[in-house]
Order: structure tokens, then sequence, then C-alpha cells
């Protein structure tokens, strides 16, 4: 169930990226939401979850239906920065995640 | 012991899940579609609503401009009630003219009519739905004829509009009227564009109309883009530069059209 509401708020917040944020830029640059949202997600989750992979995912794949170049790159990229930026912060941080 | 993540191997196998879909099945498009499709009535609502009230909160920033800005909107109406008047004759003639010559007239371009659902996530393009096919390359117009980019990458119902103001855009154009190139026009990611490589024996001077000129990225010709704001001479360079104004706003944009000939 926490999936589904998951997939429902990145979802939204992907169509908010590309339809509504670019109104209101901050300083002049457009803030990527999507991006930022990810990392706090992985940031806030707690150590043995999965759902920080999970939200990357879905984010890779908006970001794959709303541009143009080779389908999949986005998704791969964000799992691959996101299990990275697990690991680095389990690594040398010390805990994979601030809860 | 703590158990170890088995993650590594799960993005290796999608990674090659995702080349060989790439390479193999060309039909992935569909997927690409299908989900802007989905999320077309969404996207189209809240840009509709998201405009309106950026339009909203632009005259209310701009209450004291708006006054002097109507006055001269006013006057600007009647000389350009003069100027259709005078062109409404030179068109009655025109047809008159072509009538006794027999000369047929050029075989007019198709508009496709293209609604903005909203923006790319990971660049400055455009994304629209439109329900005839267009094609990649075709000029993208706004309702007033300016032109604002062209179809980077077409799909069945929705396509993607590079934008003249895209630091990747660049193409030569002229001077309306002008046969020659007159420079090359590169989009700065801000609302000016720079007209680069301007020979120094061409005299351009503020507010001459620039159009668009034939060639390998750019499928028409004398589509009108804008007028020159400032041209800056150099006596170092080789080559002088301009700024071209275009006078839209693209978040204000709701539908454009695509030329397709």
């Amino acid at each position: 169930m926490k999936y589904v509401a998951l997939f429902f708020l990145v979802t939204l917040l992907a169509v908010l990226q590309s339809s509504v944020f670019f109104f209101f830029p901050v300083w002049g640059v457009v803030p990527n939401y999507l991006i930022l949202f990810v990392v706090l997600y992985l940031l806030l989750e707690k150590e043995k979850s999965n759902e920080g992979l999970f939200v990357a995912g879905i984010s890779g794949f908006w970001f794959d239906v709303f541009s143009g170049s080779f389908f999949g790159i986005y998704i791969i990229g964000f799992l691959v920065l996101a299990y990275l930026f697990k690991l680095i912060c389990k690594k040398y941080i010390g805990v994979s995640s601030l809860t | 012991m703590r158990k170890k993540s088995n993650f590594l191997p799960w993005i290796l196998v999608l990674i090659v899940i995702f080349v060989g879909i790439n390479f193999f099945f060309p039909f992935l498009p569909v997927i690409r579609e299908g989900g802007r499709a989905v999320t077309f009535p969404m996207q189209k609502t809240l840009h509709g609503v998201a405009a309106e009230f950026h339009g909203r909160m632009e005259i209310f920033r701009n209450a004291k401009d708006l006054q002097d800005k109507v006055a001269n909107l006013r006057s600007k109406e009647k000389e350009l009630q003069v100027t259709l008047a005078k062109l409404e004759e030179v068109k009655k003639e025109n047809r008159a003219l072509m009538d006794a010559l027999d000369v047929e007239l050029e075989r007019e371009k198709e508009l496709v009519f293209g609604e903005i659902t909203g923006r790319e996530l990971s660049g400055d393009r455009l994304l629209i739905f439109h329900s005839e096919e267009v094609t990649q390359g075709s000029p993208v117009v706004t309702p007033e004829g300016v032109l604002i980019g062209v179809i980077s990458s077409s799909g069945e119902r929705f396509s993607e509009v590079e934008l003249l103001t895209s630091k990747n855009s660049s193409f030569e154009v002229k001077v309306q009227n002008d046969e020659e190139p007159i420079g090359v026009l590169r989009g700065k990611g801000e609302k000016t564009l720079l007209l680069d490589l301007i020979p120094k024996e061409v005299e351009l001077k503020r507010g001459d109309r620039v159009v668009s000129l034939a060639g390998e990225k750019m499928g028409m010709e004398d589509i009108f883009i804008g007028r020159v704001l400032e041209v800056k001479v150099s006596d170092v360079e080789a080559f002088d530069t301009a700024l071209v104004w275009q006078g839209v706003d693209h978040r204000r944009l709701s539908h454009v059209f695509i030329i397709e000939s």
C-alpha cells in the first residue's frame, strides 16, 4: 500500500514539475523538486528500507517519459545514484539515513 | 552479522534489460507516449491553472505600468488599423494581377494545432500534444506567427519542441526581404537570442525583422523570429553580434501551430 501511495506521489510531483513549477523560478532557476524529493527520501528513510530506491526508480521512469533521450537511462541513472548515495552514507558517514 | 546488500546485481540486470529493450524493441516509444497520454489531462489542467495564476500575478506586479501600456497599445492599434486597410487594398490589387496573369498561388502550408502540456524535465523543451502527425524538424510558431522552435522529437500524439532560446539551438537567419544569411542565431537560455557571426559588411540596425532561412536544421523560409534589439559592433572581433527580441513568453503560451509542408 505504501508503495502504491509513493508511486502516485512521485507521479504527481513529476506532473507538477513539468507543468507548474517552471512558472515559479527561485532566483531565476527552477529547482528540480523531484530530485530533491528523492534525496530527502533517501536521507530520511529507515536504514534497511528499500523504499528510497523504489522512489528513485519511479522518478527515473517519469524523467524518461517526459524527456526525449534513450529510454531507461534515467531509471538506471537514478537507481545507481540512489544505491551509491546509500552506500556512501553507510560507509563514510556511518549511518545510511538520518532516522 | 549484517546481511550484505544484494541490490547491485539487480541494477546490473536492469541495465542489461534496458539496453536490450532499447536496441531490440523499436516500439518502445509507445511506453513514453502512453505515460504522456495518461498524465495529459492532469498536466493540461495544471498548466492552464498555473499560467492563469502567473498571468494574474504579473498584472498585479506591473499595475503601475499598465495604464501607460494601455495608452501606448491604443495608439498603436490605430496605426495598425490604417496599415491593415492599406494592406487589404494591396491584397486585392495583387489578387487581380495574379488572376490577370494566370499565376497560381503557392501551395498553402498545413498548420497542425498543438496544445502545450508542459516542459521537459531534463531540458529547455516544450512538450506538446497534437491530434495529427507531425514530422521532426517542422517549425513551431505561436498563434501570432512568431517562430519559437522546431520539433526535436516527434511521436504519434506527443512531441517535443526545441526552443530557439535553448542553448542547443543554432541556425542561419536573414533579414526580411533579403536573400543572403546575416548570421547564426543562437539560444542563450534567456529571453533574448544572440545573433552571432554577422559579417562586418552587413548593416544591421535596431528594429530590423529577423526571419528564418531554409537550411539543414530549419525546413522553411521567411518565418518571423523577432526584431533586432541591439547591435554590438566590435573593432577587435572578426564578426559583429546582435541581440534579437522575440517578445514571446513561453510560459504563458497555451497552444502553438506546427507548420507542415
